[in-house]
């Protein structure tokens, strides 16, 4: 026997009461301490939450239960001032998350009303550590691509090409998506990894994609967030969100082409092990270009195939001091030369005259590109490199 | 000895970088019978040799149409550019880079008002910028009727006033708040329209100083001050306004004197 009832009076604003097993049914996974006897959700709500990927739910279920602690509450916009608590990178930095929650309170029972972006907390900021890690469709404005050596003003437009007032998303509506490296502010990581994309996935021909944006504290908290994911079980706060979103394109058997440029790449790895461990099924709708790989690529390329995804397009420059020696990729005596002698362009340089920032596009590029822009010393200490290396080299 | 001195004195001031004017190239335009020179200081970021063209006739439209290029309200015939980047004396990661100040001298023909008259010029270069965020692709507008629609899927019920509250807040955290007013600002007995492009919590910021040259055509030099590490910004801040006054006190607009050397020969 089999049975349907119809509910004809459900409307978006009706409300609904929910326990660990019927939020299943709508496709929202809540704790089983979760305060289900003090909270009601009206459809949409619910509707907003079953959007969210499992570390989004967690998130705003945290926020809920600090609502049924404190009802009468204004609003919860208050920060740690505690330095100590952003160190500890597994940590989610801030005290509440980056979801509006609205809600009544009708005897002594809390009914959210609403779940929405908080206005106040997405996107870019005067400081660039209240920048959230957040997802973002990023829409093309001009055809400027990187695909050739180029004039410093045509390198100067590509910082147009993407918007940057881009619309925060709950999941990944794009067929490219890319995690952007360190000390990159919501600006430039929107139109630095569109270009990457560009790179990457070349005949695609992009015009939007998802930034998950990892953003940026300071050199210091950067650097320990790189090592606490290379830290096998220590995994970042962002590490632990991308596991999330990677498992909810899975799940939805979207195929997703992304790049992880930098510490991307690491977080990106430290996302893959996250994910085998949390939820297991094959990533096989999924690929990743790395791009200036921050994470050591043997260890990428070992999850990677366990996890089933696959890995293509990497763009490694070998006077990239990033893989050479902080990935440990290539720790010979000549690439630590090379290395050294690029470390100066690598940190300070120009985004066109950088090992690291823009794509890699061949070392005859990169000469090229060196000339170019003027640095005739540069260019010919890569072509002196050049020479050493056989016909039809990758490199090249 | 010097590198020693240079990297304390580096310290001294949290920065290395900038605009060197121990070193400045000297720069002439032809602007039909005016002539506009300039010193531009040496910058730290390498550049190529490229023909730099001189002569610029301002007053024609064929010529502007051809040349000019369309940067967000902006439409302009560019002329040349130089930046300085600002770096911190010891680099150890990647993209360390604390800022940069950009400067651009572009040529703009207006139709609509006569750019003789300073006040409507003033009036004109804020209001274009409002207009250009308002207009129904604007993202002031775009937020508009986002707001609008999330506010009709509501929950709860919100009287219009709310709702114009909620609105404004987005918009002045996301959108773009109205410039504040145009001024004259004199420099080398000269009269420049000055205005200021911010939002609210961003600091990176562009200035703009604005001189006629005819009644539809006026001469605009951009300074993009760029920060990329918010949390540097006031190691250089000072540094780069004061080399934004330095370089604008070294441009002069003079009549053209006929009997002096041509500048091509």
């Amino acid at each position: 026997m089999s049975w349907t009832k119809l509910n004809k009076n459900t409307e978006p604003h009706s409300l609904m009461s929910l326990d660990a097993h019927t939020c299943k049914d709508y496709g929202v996974s809540l704790a089983q301490n979760f305060p289900f006897h003090k909270v009601k959700f009206t459809c949409q709500a619910m509707a907003m939450l079953a959007q969210l990927n499992d570390y989004d739910q967690q998130m705003v279920a945290k926020d809920i239960e600090q609502i049924c602690a404190h009802p009468n509450a204004k609003n919860s916009i208050k920060h740690s001032r505690n330095p100590l608590h952003r160190i500890w990178r597994t940590k989610y930095p801030f005290r509440n998350y980056h979801y509006l929650i609205r809600y009544d309170l009708h005897e002594n029972q809390i009914n959210i009303g609403d779940i929405l972006f908080d206005e106040q907390l997405k996107g870019a900021k005067d400081t660039t550590s209240a920048e959230r890690t957040m997802l973002y469709e990023v829409k093309r404005l001009t055809s400027s691509t990187y695909n050739k050596a180029q004039k410093r003003s045509k390198i100067k437009k590509l910082e147009s090409a993407w918007s940057n007032e881009p619309k925060p998303t709950t999941q990944v509506n794009t067929e490219h998506a890319a995690v952007n490296g360190m000390l990159n502010e919501f600006t430039k990581a929107t139109w630095l990894m569109g270009t990457h994309l560009d790179t990457a996935y070349k005949g695609d021909g992009i015009k939007a994609y998802t930034l998950f944006h990892n953003p940026t504290d300071n050199i210091g908290l950067d650097a320990i967030e790189c090592a606490f994911d290379n830290r096998q079980g220590q995994t970042s706060h962002n590490a632990q969100h991308l596991a999330a979103v990677l498992a909810q394109n899975n799940q939805q058997g979207k195929k997703v082409k992304w790049v992880a440029h930098s510490q991307g790449a690491i977080i990106f790895c430290s996302a893959l092990e996250i994910y085998r461990i949390k939820y297991g099924k094959p990533l096989t709708t999924q690929e990743l270009a790395i791009h200036g790989s921050g994470a050591n690529l043997d260890r990428l390329e070992r999850i990677a195939q366990n996890t089933g995804m696959k890995i293509n397009n990497i763009r490694n420059n070998p006077f990239d001091f990033v893989p050479n020696m902080a990935a440990k990729n290539d720790l010979s005596s000549s690439s630590l030369s090379r290395s050294i002698s690029f470390m100066g362009l690598a940190f300070n340089g120009h985004a066109g005259e950088s090992p690291h920032t823009l794509p890699f596009l061949g070392l005859k590029t990169y000469a090229t590109q060196l000339q170019l822009l003027g640095n005739i010393e540069k260019a010919t200490i890569v072509r002196r490199f050049i020479k050493t290396l056989p016909k039809g080299d990758t490199l090249l | 000895m010097r590198t020693i001195f240079k990297l304390i004195k580096a310290y001294w001031r949290g920065f290395i970088g900038g605009p060197d004017f121990s070193l400045n190239t000297d720069h002439c335009f032809i602007l039909e019978d005016k002539q506009l020179t300039l010193k531009v200081p040496s910058s730290n970021i390498v550049t190529g040799q490229s023909s730099k063209k001189v002569n610029f006739p301002h007053t024609s439209t064929r010529w502007f149409t051809k040349k000019a290029e369309t940067e967000r309200q902006h439409c302009y015939v560019h002329m040349m550019d130089e930046n300085w980047m600002y770096v911190p004396p010891i680099a150890l990661f990647p993209s360390s880079e604390y800022g940069l100040l950009g400067f651009e001298l572009r040529i703009k023909q207006v139709r609509d008002i006569n750019v003789l008259d300073k006040a409507a010029l003033s009036h004109y270069v804020t209001l274009a910028y409002d207009d250009y965020h308002n207009s129904p692709d604007g993202i002031n507008t775009e937020i508009r009727q986002r707001k609008e629609q999330e506010f009709s899927k509501s929950a709860y019920s919100w009287t219009r006033e709310e709702i114009e509250t909620e609105i404004t807040m987005a918009i002045e955290l996301n959108g773009r708040i109205p410039l504040a007013p145009a001024i004259i600002k004199k420099i080398n007995q000269t009269d420049w329209v000055f205005y200021r492009e911010i939002r609210n919590n961003r600091l990176s910021f562009i200035d703009y100083y604005c001189l006629p040259l005819s009644e539809h055509s006026f001469l605009e030099v951009e300074f993009r001050h760029r920060v990329d590490r918010s949390n540097k910004h006031k190691k250089w801040e000072k540094s780069a306004l004061k080399s934004q006054e330095k370089i604008m006190a070294s441009i002069y607009l003079d009549d053209i004197a006929f009997t002096q050397d041509p500048l091509i020969k």
